[in-house]
C-alpha cells in the first residue's frame, strides 16, 4: 500500500517526466523497478530476459509519458506496457526455456522459516517454475496476470485485447494444464 | 458415483479452489462422498499453494538495472523510419541536382 505522500510525490514526478525532466522519470524507475523486473521474470521465466523486457518498458513508457491521460495509477499503466514488451520479446527471441535454479537470482534467504517449512516452499516454488514453463505463452501470462499478480479478469481482456470471456475460458484451461504439470514437477 | 456429476463438479474445481466460485449444494455434497473427485481437488489445493507461495518470492532488479536505463534515455533518439526516409529523400535530390548542374555543364562546354 502506497502512503498518501508517496502517492502524491509520485503525481508530482509523473508531472515532471512528462513535460521531459529525465530526472524525475529516473527517480520513477528507482520506484518501480523491482516491481516491473518481477512481474518480467514471472512473464518470461528468465532472468535475462526479464532484465531486458524491463528495460525496454521503461523506455517504452518514457517516450509514451506524453500520451499518459493519469486515467489510470502509473504503476498500472507502467505493468501493462511490460505486458505488451514482454509478449513482443518473447515472441521475438528463441530462448523459451530457461534453468529454474537459475531464473531468480535475488531470492530472500527465509530464515523466518522452518527447515521443512522453507524446504516445501523451495520445492514447491520450483515446481511450479518448471509447470509455468512448459505452458504455452498466453496460458502463463493469464496464470501471472490473474494469480499471482492479482488482476481482474477485465484487465487481462483490455490488455491482451480479448474478451472477458476468452480470458475467463483460457484461464480455465490454463489451471487445467497447470495442475496436471505440477502434479508431474512434484 | 454418478460419473456426470463427477465431470461436472471436476469442471467446476479451479474456479472453486482457484476462483472462488461457489459449487452447488448438490455438487458439493457429491465432493464431499467422491474420493476421486476429491483427489482433484486436492491437486487444485496444492496448486493454489504454489501460487501463493511463487507470488510472495521477492524479487530484487539486477543493481545494474536504472544506471542502464537512464544511460539509454540520455542517448540521442535514433532517426525513426520516417526521419530516415527524408534523410534518403533529401540525399537523392541533392545528388540529381549535382548530376544535372555537372551535365549542363559538359553540354555547354
Amino acid at each position: 500500500m502506497t502512503s498518501p505522500g508517496v502517492e502524491g510525490n509520485e503525481i508530482a514526478l509523473v508531472d515532471a517526466a512528462r513535460s521531459g525532466d529525465v530526472a524525475a522519470f529516473g527517480q520513477l524507475v528507482e520506484l518501480h523497478q523491482h516491481e516491473v523486473f518481477g512481474l518480467a521474470i514471472r512473464l518470461v521465466g528468465d532472468r535475462e530476459m526479464a532484465a531486458d523486457v524491463a528495460q525496454e518498458a521503461m523506455i517504452r513508457a518514457w517516450r509514451a509519458l506524453p500520451k499518459f491521460r493519469g486515467d489510470a495509477a502509473f504503476s498500472t499503466w507502467l505493468h501493462r506496457i511490460t505486458v505488451n514488451t514482454a509478449w513482443t520479446l518473447r515472441s521475438r527471441s528463441k530462448r523459451n526455456s530457461a534453468d529454474p535454479l537459475d531464473s531468480l537470482g535475488d531470492v530472500p534467504d527465509g530464515d523466518w522459516l522452518t527447515p521443512e517449512r522453507a524446504g516445501e516452499t523451495v520445492m514447491l516454488r520450483e515446481a511450479l517454475r518448471k509447470a509455468l514453463n512448459r505452458l504455452p505463452e498466453v496460458h502463463r501470462t493469464l496464470v501471472v496476470l490473474k494469480d499471482v499478480e492479482g488482476w481482474t479478469h477485465g484487465e487481462i481482456a483490455e490488455t491482451l485485447g480479448i474478451s472477458v470471456t476468452a480470458a475467463k475460458v483460457r484461464l480455465h484451461r490454463a489451471h487445467v494444464k497447470l495442475r496436471d504439470y505440477l502434479k508431474e514437477e512434484l | 458415483m454418478s460419473r456426470l456429476r463427477c465431470r461436472k463438479v471436476r469442471v467446476m474445481l479451479p474456479g472453486n479452489v482457484l476462483g472462488g466460485v461457489r459449487l452447488s449444494s448438490r455438487d458439493a455434497r457429491h465432493l464431499e462422498q467422491c474420493l476421486s473427485c476429491q483427489a482433484e481437488a486436492a491437486g487444485y489445493r496444492t496448486l493454489r499453494k504454489a501460487l501463493t507461495e511463487y507470488g510472495d518470492e521477492q524479487v530484487a532488479a539486477p543493481p545494474w538495472f536504472v544506471t542502464r536505463v537512464m544511460s539509454i534515455l540520455d542517448r540521442p533518439i535514433p532517426a525513426t523510419g520516417g526521419r530516415a526516409l527524408i534523410r534518403v529523400v533529401t540525399a537523392v535530390v541533392v545528388a540529381g541536382v549535382a548530376v544535372a548542374v555537372w551535365g549542363r555543364r559538359r553540354l555547354v562546354s
